[in-house]
């Protein structure tokens, strides 16, 4: 007997490619979106900095918007600079 | 707001699922809005406030996490140390200008845990006659100047 | 002197029993009052003569009007009785007719009117109280039929057709239980058990008339009959006994006719308005009648009188539709006509919402809420009770009343919130424009305003709560008729349903691939607008995700990719974003399940289709969920005759796969290489059993059937295996097409088997498991009411038939109770 597959109709969840699995500033999964999001992925990305750390785009630059001396990361205190 | 509010709900939840050690949420303080928050703290065994509990009062601002929330210590028992006034107000840098987005009301539980097992000595600030008499309210509009980065 | 006084009495005492003689000298009796009159002897006269009456009617009227009735006693109901009672009062009247009006009486009164006609008044009440001091139940009856066929009479001779224009038919179609073919049944009937001779002689020569009148007509004597029915009225009217001897009797005729027309035109259609019908027939016939029998301007006749015969109508009217609610509501809309009747006679007669409220109730308790009907059935006649009653009752009290059991029965089952759901959105369902209506507020908004809100905005509409709404305690604001609302109220929570929405959503999704986005989409909107945003945004993102899948399947089916080319078959995959779907999915690549080692140019293909996915959304990967989705693959059997297609889950191919290798698998074997509980295995190799693909030989073994005798061993072997029951495929479940019950029960017939097995799996569904006993009493009691045409089932025929069962893997029977395998 001989089996030939025709189709096949697979599922799959995506995923970023991530150390963390929640934003360390809205505190929500980076696979969902950011508080102020209605769709996750394309509509709600991730940036990573130059420090290596990552979050929702929108989360980031709100911190990055708010009135402060320095711009720093988050999570560990350096310069914040997107990386390239 | 409703960010702010999405944020504090997963805070809370976490919190209470988990809370560090010595730390727990007064749920009767949570109202609806979730802009207050009351903390039930115990010295840490092995330090000089072994035994005594304490109160720390959060207020969230609608701009949290962006804004630091802001923390005192409520109640009557109000921790002496160097970095505690007696009016409550909490001299220290990440509650100001060393706020993070990425902390949270466990990370300052936390900090202030250990601020208070390090102490050596409790006493008042040098200043905290003078303080109490002339700051306002809120100790976020108070231009801190930290005593020393080590306690 | 005194001889002339005695000479006048002498002949003024003697007078009565002259009456009726001719022969007697009017001068002689003039005189003699007078003589009396003079001597002052005028009231001992009058006295004298009342004493008189009383004797004569104690001795001779009494006994002989009673004597009219002796003759037919022995047999109460023979209809010739109906000639004697006309007979009894017709020399009652005229015997009596007698000393009420004469010569003497005249005299004795003479310029006295006002007197003698209070005289005349004592002496009726005389003749009523002497004769009828005491009435005979046979009487009754005797008077009783002389009124019912007095009215049967006057129909067939339709004397009430003058302004029944609208009716015409009906009553000449009424007349025809009567007439049958120009012959007149009924006074065939009164006529046949006549053997009075006078009145056959009477009849008779009635008929001789007509014949030389030249009347067609020649066997109906109606026309006599009816006759001697109002000279007998008349006779009671004169002798003021009209109300006393008749009025009961007049009363309960009309009662019974009134039921009957109301029952006979009425029962059978619910499409049709009666009532306006109905009261032009009260005052063309049953008004018309009554005037007949009691005359006009009677006290007899009142406008109240009127009015109760018309509220006795609408009652009986509205008894009959209360009783028939449950159909009228399973019928509505067709029923509405009934509905709006009924809605006039609630306004109009006390009480009857409340046995409205209680006939509804019974019959849903009887009829509905039980373990024989399934979900979806209670739910259709749930939508069609709301739709019915807010025909019936605007306020919304009733449908709140009766409802609360439903409401009650429904949260009991499990299927409930699966079946609301799928009724709201599938393309088909007839809830679908409901879902569509209008609505201004979200569930949440209505509940939460207060009554002065609403009446606030609707206050010229407003109208007070019926009294039985204080028993809600709840506000009026919650009572409403948006059949969404209120289904999803039936949780009084639409978290559930905002979840179970999800769920099954997301199943139909990940059963079919190519599932309809737009309609969901609409549908999406619709429920958007019930359940506000943010509950539905899980939802959204769901809906969002087939889409971009479906692009980016297109986009790298289509090469765009270079680095990606298909070298086996081709491979779509469903991208979903997993924060977005239900838990319980099996989304967690973590899971066990989720292990699953696919057959390896499978893992080669998802691979490149990785890789492509992660050049088109950078800093993006996918993580499969081996299990789900499906594969369409063929098994070659080596000649073209021996190629078989199917349609199956990933773990079915892959198991099929590992066979190609090697034709026999020990199952812990093939759990292992394809990283398998071996129970789940065993599971779903069954469905290769039951196509007669694989067989286990024994102990865990299984092995590849050989094409030679693959068609033989098949059929065998289906029978005996167990069947997939995972309802996680429907692909599957289609496609076996399992021919239940080949070896039926064989004393039941086939036909109600199928019924009995629809009726017993319900019941278990919903009650998980029950004994031999409780499901044969429910089953006799529900299926098999008492009156019904279906015997009832004898422990052992029920037995036999879930022993089939069993055998058949539907049943499962442990520790003396049954339930669904």
């Amino acid at each position: 007997m001989k089996v030939n597959i025709k189709s096949w109709r697979g599922v799959a969840v995506w995923k970023w490619i991530a150390k963390d699995d929640n934003c360390g500033i809205c505190r929500n999964a980076f696979d969902g979106c950011c508080t102020d999001c209605k769709m996750p992925g394309d509509e709600c990305p991730l940036v990573w900095g130059q420090c290596s750390h990552c979050f929702h785009i929108h989360c980031i630059m709100k911190w990055l918007n708010s009135p402060q001396v320095v711009q720093l990361c988050p999570i560990c205190r350096q310069d914040w600079k997107f990386k390239e | 707001m409703a960010s702010m509010q999405k944020r504090l709900q997963r805070e809370l939840k976490s919190i209470q699922t988990e809370p560090p050690p010595g730390v727990s949420i007064n749920q009767n303080s949570v109202g609806s809005s979730l802009t207050q928050w009351i903390v039930d703290m115990e010295g840490a065994s092995g330090t000089l406030y072994e035994g005594e509990k304490f109160q720390l009062q959060f207020k969230f601002s609608s701009k949290y996490p962006f804004d630091s929330p802001e923390v005192t210590f409520i109640g009557p028992n109000i921790p002496i140390h160097p970095h505690v006034y007696s009016n409550g107000h909490i001299c220290l840098s990440i509650l100001t200008e060393d706020w993070s987005p990425a902390l949270s009301v466990q990370s300052v539980c936390l900090s202030i845990v250990s601020m208070l097992s390090s102490c050596t000595e409790k006493k008042r600030p040098p200043d905290n006659s003078l303080y109490v008499k002339t700051c306002s309210k809120n100790p976020k509009k108070t231009k801190w100047w930290y005593h020393d980065e080590k306690v | 002197m005194t001889s002339s006084l005695d000479q006048a009495w002498n002949l003024i005492t003697k007078t009565p029993s002259w009456f009726g003689q001719a022969d007697f000298n009017k001068k002689e009796v003039d005189e003699a009052i007078r003589i009396i009159s003079i001597n002052g002897l005028l009231q001992i006269s009058q006295e004298w003569y009342l004493s008189s009456f009383r004797d004569h009617i104690l001795t001779n009227i009494c006994p002989s009007f009673w004597a009219h009735f002796k003759k037919a006693s022995e047999d109460e109901t023979e209809p010739c009785s109906l000639f004697q009672v006309f007979d009894a009062f017709k020399y009652l009247h005229t015997s009596c007719g007698l000393w009420l009006d004469n010569q003497l009486i005249r005299g004795l009164f003479v310029n006295q009117c006002d007197t003698l006609d209070d005289f005349r008044k004592k002496m009726k009440y005389l003749i009523k109280s002497l004769l009828f001091f005491k009435i005979e139940q046979i009487f009754n009856a005797y008077i009783l039929t002389v009124y019912t066929y007095g009215f049967k009479v006057s129909k067939s001779l339709n004397p009430f057709s003058l302004d029944e224009n609208s009716d015409k038919d009906e009553s000449q179609e009424m007349d025809s239980s009567g007439n049958l073919e120009g012959e007149c049944m009924i006074c065939k009937e009164i006529l046949s058990s006549v053997d009075s001779s006078s009145y056959k002689d009477m009849i008779l020569s009635t008929d001789e008339n007509r014949m030389d009148d030249g009347d067609d007509d020649r066997t109906c004597h109606c026309q006599f009959i009816m006759k001697l029915f109002i000279e007998m009225n008349d006779a009671l009217r004169d002798l003021d006994l009209l109300d006393e001897i008749s009025g009961d009797a007049v009363a309960s005729v009309i009662h019974n006719h009134i039921e009957a027309y109301v029952i006979e035109k009425c029962k059978k259609s619910f499409e049709e308005s009666f009532l306006k019908k109905l009261e032009v027939w009260i005052r063309n016939v049953i008004f018309k009648w009554r005037r007949l029998v009691f005359g006009d301007n009677q006290a007899l006749i009142t406008k109240a009188s009127d009015e109760r015969l018309m509220h006795f109508m609408h009652e009986t009217y509205a008894q009959m539709r209360t009783s028939q609610m449950f159909d009228i509501i399973i019928e509505y809309p067709d029923s509405e006509p009934a509905l709006e009747d009924l809605k006039e006679c609630l306004g109009k007669c006390h009480g009857t919402r409340t046995k409205v409220i209680n006939s509804i109730k019974d019959s849903f308790e009887a009829r509905l809420l039980h373990p024989g009907v399934t979900t979806n059935d209670i739910l259709t006649a749930y939508i069609q009770t709301i739709k019915a009653l807010k025909v019936l009752d605007p306020s919304g009290v009733i449908l709140e009343i009766v409802c609360d059991p439903i409401k009650k029965y429904l949260k009991s089952r499990e299927d409930t919130v699966r079946c609301i759901i799928t009724a709201l959105t599938d393309e088909s369902s007839e809830l679908v424009p409901e879902l569509a209506k209008d609505v201004s507020q979200t569930i949440d908004d209505v509940a939460t305003m207060t009554d002065d809100e609403l009446i606030g905005k609707n206050w010229k509409s407003w109208k007070p709560d019926p009294v039985d709404a204080g028993s809600l305690g709840r506000s009026k604001s919650v009572r409403q008729f948006d059949i969404v609302s209120i289904l999803v109220n039936v949780y009084e929570s639409k978290d559930l349903f905002v979840e179970e929405y999800q769920r099954l959503l997301a199943q139909r999704f990940l059963h079919n691939f190519e599932c309809n986005v737009d309609h969901e989409r609409r549908n999406l909107e619709l429920l958007t607008l019930r359940f506000g945003e943010s509950d539905l945004h899980s939802c959204e993102v769901m809906l969002q995700d087939i889409s971009s899948s479906k692009r980016i399947d297109n986009r790298i089916n289509a090469g765009e990719i270079e680095a990606h080319h298909w070298t086996h078959f081709p491979i779509k995959c469903l991208i979903l974003s997993a924060q977005f779907w239900p838990d319980k999915l099996g989304l967690n690549p973590n899971e066990e399940a989720n292990k699953l080692k696919l057959p390896p140019p499978v893992q080669e293909s998802i691979k490149t289709y990785t890789q492509a996915f992660e050049t088109i959304k950078g800093s993006r990967t996918l993580n499969w969920l081996p299990p789900l989705g499906s594969v369409d693959l063929e098994l070659d059997f080596g000649s073209p005759d021996k190629k078989q297609s199917f349609t199956v889950s990933p773990i079915h191919a892959a198991i099929i796969w590992q066979f190609q290798e090697k034709e026999s698998w020990n199952l812990s074997e093939l759990s292992q290489s394809l990283s398998v509980s071996t129970a789940l295995l065993r599971r779903k190799i069954s469905f290769w059993q039951n196509k007669g693909i694989i067989r286990e030989l024994s102990g865990d073994r299984f092995v590849l059937i050989d094409n030679q005798t693959q068609s033989c061993i098949a059929q065998s072997e289906f029978l005996l295996s167990e069947s997939d029951d995972d309802e996680d495929y429907e692909d599957e479940s289609l496609q076996e097409s399992n021919n239940a019950g080949s070896a039926s029960g064989q004393d039941v017939g086939e036909n109600k088997h199928k019924v009995y097995w629809q009726f017993i799996e319900n019941m278990l569904t919903n009650l998980n498991s029950l004994s031999l006993e409780r499901i044969r009493s429910m089953f006799n009691m529900f299926a098999c009411p008492n009156g019904s045409s279906e015997q009832p089932l004898t422990i052992q025929q029920l037995r036999n038939f879930l022993e089939t069962k069993v055998k058949e893997h539907k049943l499962v029977f442990s520790n003396g109770q049954y339930r669904l395998a």
